[in-house]
């Protein structure tokens, strides 16, 4: 009942024009940059991030979270008209969305897709209400061992949900820690890796490097190997599913739900939450046969599952101050920029904010059904805009960007810098998630450990005896452990990859 | 891919990090210092490499011999990232206006190959957008150059 009013209070805090006009703007740009390949909600929100700055802290959440959701929208709309997913969770969609388009089924598809959506959204906001304030509250009770075990978990998680190479991912993190050492220890005033140079010194920017490794080095990326898009020739009719498509489709969206909701508050599992929504439809279906042909299952069930993972991932974010993915981080990042430390004190301390938030998000999820269906030639439209005409403009907003953060050349360069070295480490396989979580998550990290360390005079124990905090470890300890012995590639693949080389040389 | 020049890259880099960690001051367990972080963060990155290049060594030279190369136009790469470099290095002196007007008409003209009206037009027209949404509409401050605005 308290979160019933308190959610109310939030709307009554949303119902006024700027914040709605914030969100609208939000869920537009987030379906644009959903819609287009090649800029994704992450470089979209280091964009605007120096812009959002500008604005009230709640203004300026409810405009990010509304590009990061809005984008979960957008990208099925690439997967379903092109083949090409606009959003790495819309991947699955290219399946069964791609193959309805060819059979003159894009209406349904993007139908299904936008209500599925919507459905699942929705109802994973009420899950939010219901258990961020019970976990904030529960969070309370942490201390730093508890804090410091958290952010290792978290950590550990995403790196272990990366795509390619354990040890690749997981190599990222030092570096993420080591970057976040950059500037002043706030525990000795001693300055770490500055060489003497003033935007050194403040530390490195979260924006400059996001929009580096993300925005650059993507251009990079595209620029390097040009995509080739090719239009598929079909009318868009029957935006709205008829009753068998209705029929189809209600035990997958509400499967996708769930799934995604659970998986969404994990740390690093909402990418994956879409391939094992499908994995189950598939499973579960009576015609699995056809998956893959053109079944709106096949569409219904994983982009629900992406919507209501997208909002789950709040949970850990506004109760515990944990991100579990990078855009998550960036949003982290956002409110201590405004001073305002995310964590279980969020909801004591700005519940105008917390509820406010929250609130935005039932009312982006209407605005993006609304204004989604109708608009969808339009995004059509904008997907012709070749590419060599948005990487300028892309470039020049990343410039402008990091710039106008603190009218500082130098965070400009930090961008520049990291925009080659997020090219390099995407030519090499290496993932800049669980860098910028690292980053991000560095100084929290840090100061719970130096902080439980002095309460427990050096002793490493301290983790261990507090359950709540050995869990943590014990869980990160078992995810380490379980990847390092997969290790080695499965002995089939090896011996698959010997007799392919064999037969080359024969 | 070759993954040795990243290894050696990260290997180098831990060794660094070590080395000023150390002069930092690690402190002790009791009341670590200001090194204690990147330190053994330098640690774990070093032998992390280490086993990222055993294992690339011993155990997946057959499956990176399998993996397929995908054309990358290195130039276009190349020049791109020079011209971001140099219009950085000029955004201040010159100012916004005429270091984006460059910028955007060397990328038209020498990575998209197009014609001066289409360069002339587009860098221009992008130009006066950005500014105008930037420095008009949310009023960010940008740099004014030799222009004066």
């Amino acid at each position: 009942m308290e979160s019933l009013n308190s959610l109310l209070n939030g709307f009554s805090v949303v119902f006024s024009l700027t914040n709605i006009t914030y969100c609208l703007i939000g869920c537009l740009l987030g379906t644009l940059v959903g819609v287009l390949p090649g800029i994704g909600p992450a470089a979209a929100i280091a964009l605007l991030f120096p812009t959002a700055m500008r604005i009230n802290p709640i203004g300026a959440m409810i405009m990010l979270a509304g590009i990061y959701y809005g984008a979960q929208y957008g990208g099925s709309t690439t997967s379903i008209l092109l083949n090409i997913p606009g959003e790495a969770t819309s991947v699955v969609t290219c399946l069964d969305g791609y193959q309805m388009a060819r059979n003159g089924r894009a209406g349904p598809a993007l139908g299904i897709s936008a209500f599925g959506s919507f459905i699942g959204g929705t109802l994973a906001i009420m899950g939010l209400v219901l258990l961020a304030p019970l976990l904030a509250s529960a969070a309370l009770k942490f201390g730093p061992p508890e804090f410091f075990s958290l952010t290792v978990m978290c950590m550990t998680m995403v790196t272990y949900l990366s795509r390619g190479s354990f040890i690749k991912a997981l190599m990222m993190v030092p570096l993420g820690l080591i970057l976040a050492t950059v500037g002043m220890d706030p525990h000795t005033g001693t300055f770490r890796f500055t060489y003497g140079t003033l935007t050194l010194k403040d530390g490195l920017g979260i924006v400059p490097i996001v929009m580096g490794l993300f925005g650059i080095s993507e251009v990079m990326i595209n620029v390097g190997t040009p995509i080739h898009r090719t239009f598929l020739k079909t009318k868009i009719k029957n935006l709205f599913p008829s009753l068998k498509d209705w029929k189809n489709s209600k035990f997958p969206i509400l499967r996708g739900t769930l799934l995604g909701f659970i998986l969404g508050a994990l740390p690093g599992m909402g990418l994956s939450s879409t391939f094992l929504s499908y994995a189950f439809e598939k499973k579960l279906s009576k015609h699995p046969e056809k998956f893959g042909t053109g079944v709106i299952e096949g569409v219904a069930g994983p982009e629900t599952c992406n919507n209501a993972s997208s909002q789950a991932a709040f949970i850990p974010m506004l109760s515990l101050g944990i991100p579990t993915n990078v855009i998550m981080a960036m949003l982290l990042g956002a409110l201590m920029v405004y001073g305002i430390t995310p964590g279980p004190l969020l909801l004591r301390d700005h519940p105008n904010l917390f509820w406010g938030l929250i609130s935005s998000m039932y009312i982006g999820n209407v605005v993006l059904l609304v204004l989604n269906l109708p608009l969808i030639p339009v995004w059509v439209q904008i997907l012709r805009i070749p590419y060599s005409y948005l990487f300028p403009a892309i470039l020049i907003f990343c410039i402008i960007g990091s710039y106008s953060l603190n009218n500082n050349i130098g965070d400009v360069i930090v961008m520049a810098v990291f925009g080659v070295v997020g090219y390099l480490m995407k030519r090499f396989d290496f993932e800049a998630a669980p860098l910028v979580l690292a980053l991000i998550l560095g100084p929290l990290l840090e100061d719970n450990l130096r902080q439980a360390l002095l309460i427990s005079k050096g002793s490493f124990k301290i983790f261990f005896n507090r359950p709540i905090s050995a869990s943590f470890l014990i869980v990160s300890m078992l995810i380490v452990i379980s990847s390092l012995l997969r290790l080695r590639p499965p002995k089939k693949l090896r011996e698959e990859n010997g007799n392919s080389n064999n037969s080359q040389i024969h | 891919m070759q993954i040795k020049y990243p290894g050696i890259f990260f290997l180098l880099l831990s060794i660094y990090v070590c080395m000023v960690s150390l002069k930092l001051d690690l402190g002790t367990l009791h009341k670590p210092g200001s090194g204690f972080i990147s330190f053994w963060s330098g640690i774990f990155l070093g032998i992390l490499t280490l086993i990222m290049l055993v294992q690339d060594i011993w155990f997946n030279k057959a499956i990176r011999a399998e993996e397929k190369k995908e054309k990358i136009h290195w130039k276009a790469v190349f020049l791109t990232l020079s011209a971001l470099f140099i219009s950085i290095l000029i955004f201040e002196r010159l100012g916004f206006i005429i270091s984006t007007i460059l910028f955007v008409g060397f990328l038209f003209k020498f990575i998209e190959k197009k014609g001066w009206f289409v360069t002339i037009l587009a860098s221009l027209l992008m130009t006066f957008a950005s500014y105008y949404i930037f420095r008009v509409w949310l009023q960010a401050e940008l740099p004014k150059g030799i222009l004066g605005f």
